[in-house]
């Protein structure tokens, strides 16, 4: 058994599998994770999942922490081996690929000896699933980019990358829901909002589904600023 | 309205709270204050109910001057400061009555990194995602998501609303020699969650000899110099970053992460500073040794309890009632004729 529970500091426990990213075990994660919540235990602050473990930040004034570590290994053992799936939801998301707003398009196509349209078309031939959200609000960590596209990140990082930018860093490929500093290969950008400070509430959730369309510049331009949450229930009752 | 009007801000003031908890999954950064006793300490001497998550000033690296429209209770906590109430020398540590166009002058620090204004009623800013807490990282929360400008005014409660004036109380026990800028001469901490990616070697450099502060501190995190710390090459998927983790970067330098720290990271986290001590580190001063000390998760415990039970001492004792009685009838007296 790879997987085990242990204190990360005086107020975090994390329950950790093995160190490789699978849907297998982000599926545990985000089960063990759920079923934890569902408890309502006194005195857990907050849950945080990701690739392949969850750390539980708890009030030490407050929790029976022995007796909670107990029903996490007890949880833990229970899961061991089995394959939990969770079905999560699926959004596509409209991308403008070109080189005005994806700066590296062209470099990441010539890296991969590959024509602009090849690498349009395998960067929306999948859907992505979100591992964990961190890093900024409503940022996604998305795993399952063609090995045809992993690009290395760029030597010296931009000081600002637009927010809505696409992008690829490594093996991941995600947006940039704000403005903000980076070092991915920015290959496109989406017309939507995916994080906007006045409305800071987050509906993507871990083990959703995220799959990118390519739009031209008009239909881009129509779409500019519109709220990731208003497009997704607008395309929900169309 | 009451308001707080920002005459000097200084470097880097932002409301605060003892932060944005809970949404750490979704990519929130907790934030919130760098020195949580000096907080709590701050809003038990003016009277703020912890569980309101009361929204303070935190004035970074230098303080601030500050101008109120109308009477409340305050007080400077932190750092060490000349603290000057128009021009009369006020204390800290204690509950201090301001009156209309009353001028508080704390601008200059001598001690410590970080001081809190707390009032009465706390400063008056709506919680986003349950907190006060100013993420200048993606302006969020606190007053606009934005530092504190000169010129900027904040709302805040008189006395009259955050308080019952019309219950009878004795006069109440103020609690003595106490200092909310704690020192000492070790700093705590219990094994992260990559501990056993460091040999035993490692971690004997890691708790004999002396660290400091380097050039790189600041709210998200203090980069901290000494010898080199070198762990297995093994590359670490992305996992939470707690308030206090001693991060080891690939040139085997630590990063304590701190309030706004990012919400994830990926290099292994050999300890973490103990809840109690975080505010300690976060107001060390630049050239003195940091000596690391490790101690079980018990005594951790028992450290958090030693904290809380201070701040509660200070809630039982009611300090901010004295002010209540003896200035605010004097007042009303000094109106009638």
């Amino acid at each position: 058994m790879n997987s085990k529970v242990i204190f990360s500091g005086d107020t975090s426990i994390n329950v950790v599998f093995e160190n490789v990213v699978s849907e297998k075990i982000s599926n545990q994660v985000l089960s063990i994770a759920k079923l934890v919540e569902r408890q309502h235990i006194n005195g857990l602050v907050d849950i945080i999942p990701a690739y392949r473990e969850v750390t539980f930040v708890f009030d030490p004034l407050v929790i029976d922490i022995a007796s909670f570590k107990q029903f996490l290994e007890k949880q833990l053992n229970k899961m061991d081996g089995e394959i939990v799936d969770k079905n999560g939801r699926h959004y596509d998301i409209p991308v403008l690929y070109n080189d005005e707003v994806g700066l590296d398009l062209l470099e990441v196509a010539k890296y991969h000896g590959l024509s602009i349209e090849e690498v349009i078309h395998l960067h929306t031939a999948q859907a992505y699933r979100i591992y964990m959200l961190g890093f900024l609000p409503g940022f996604a960590y998305l795993g399952g980019l063609d090995v045809k596209l992993h690009t290395p990140r760029k030597k010296t990082p931009r000081l600002r990358i637009p927010a809505g930018s696409i992008a690829i860093g490594g093996e991941q490929t995600g947006y940039y829901p704000v403005d903000s500093p980076g070092g991915w290969q920015i290959i496109g950008q989406t017309p939507l909002v995916m994080f906007d400070s006045n409305r800071p509430e987050i509906k993507l959730h871990a083990g959703d589904r995220m799959k990118f369309y390519a739009i031209d510049k008009l239909e881009f331009q129509k779409l500019k600023g519109t709220h990731f949450d208003d497009f997704v229930s607008k395309e929900k009752t169309l | 309205m009451n308001t707080i009007k920002i005459i000097t801000p200084g470097m880097l003031a932002t409301v605060q709270d003892d932060g944005r908890i809970g949404h750490q999954g979704e990519g929130f950064l907790n934030s919130g204050v760098m020195d949580i006793f000096s907080y709590q300490i701050g809003n038990a001497l003016v009277g703020n109910k912890s569980t309101d998550k009361p929204a303070s000033i935190e004035f970074g690296v230098t303080g601030g001057k500050v101008k109120f429209s109308s009477s409340t209770i305050v007080a400077i906590t932190g750092a060490r400061v000349n603290a000057k109430l128009n021009d009369a020398t006020v204390s800290q540590d204690i509950p201090i009555l301001v009156n209309e166009n009353d001028v508080l002058d704390f601008t200059q620090i001598i001690e410590g990194r970080f001081v809190y204004l707390s009032v009465a009623g706390g400063i008056q800013v709506p919680k986003v995602m349950g907190s006060h807490a100013t993420t200048l990282a993606v302006n969020l929360g606190g007053f606009n998501g934005k530092r504190l400008e000169s010129g900027d005014v904040l709302n805040i409660l008189d006395a009259s609303q955050a308080f019952d004036y019309n219950t009878v109380k004795l006069l109440p026990k103020m609690p003595l020699n106490l200092i909310s800028l704690i020192k000492t001469k070790k700093i705590r901490i219990v094994p992260g969650p990559e501990y056993d990616w460091f040999s035993e070697d490692e971690w004997q450099k890691l708790l004999n000899k002396p660290f400091y502060l380097g050039k790189y501190i600041d709210r998200m995190g203090y980069r901290i110099e000494g010898p080199m710390i070198i762990f297995k090459p093994e590359n670490l998927l992305s996992e939470a970053n707690m308030n206090g983790a001693i991060q080891i970067s690939r040139d085997g330098q630590p990063i304590v992460l701190l309030a706004d720290r990012a919400t994830h990271g990926g290099y292994p986290v050999i300890a973490k500073v103990i809840i109690s001590d975080l505010g300690i580190l976060a107001q060390w001063p630049q050239h003195k040794p940091i000596h690391f000390e490790k101690v079980s998760l018990n005594d951790a415990w028992l450290a958090s309890a030693d904290r809380a039970e201070v701040v509660q001492g200070i809630y039982k004792s009611k300090p901010w009632e004295i002010l209540l009685h003896s200035r605010t009838m004097a007042n009303k007296i000094k109106r009638l004729f």
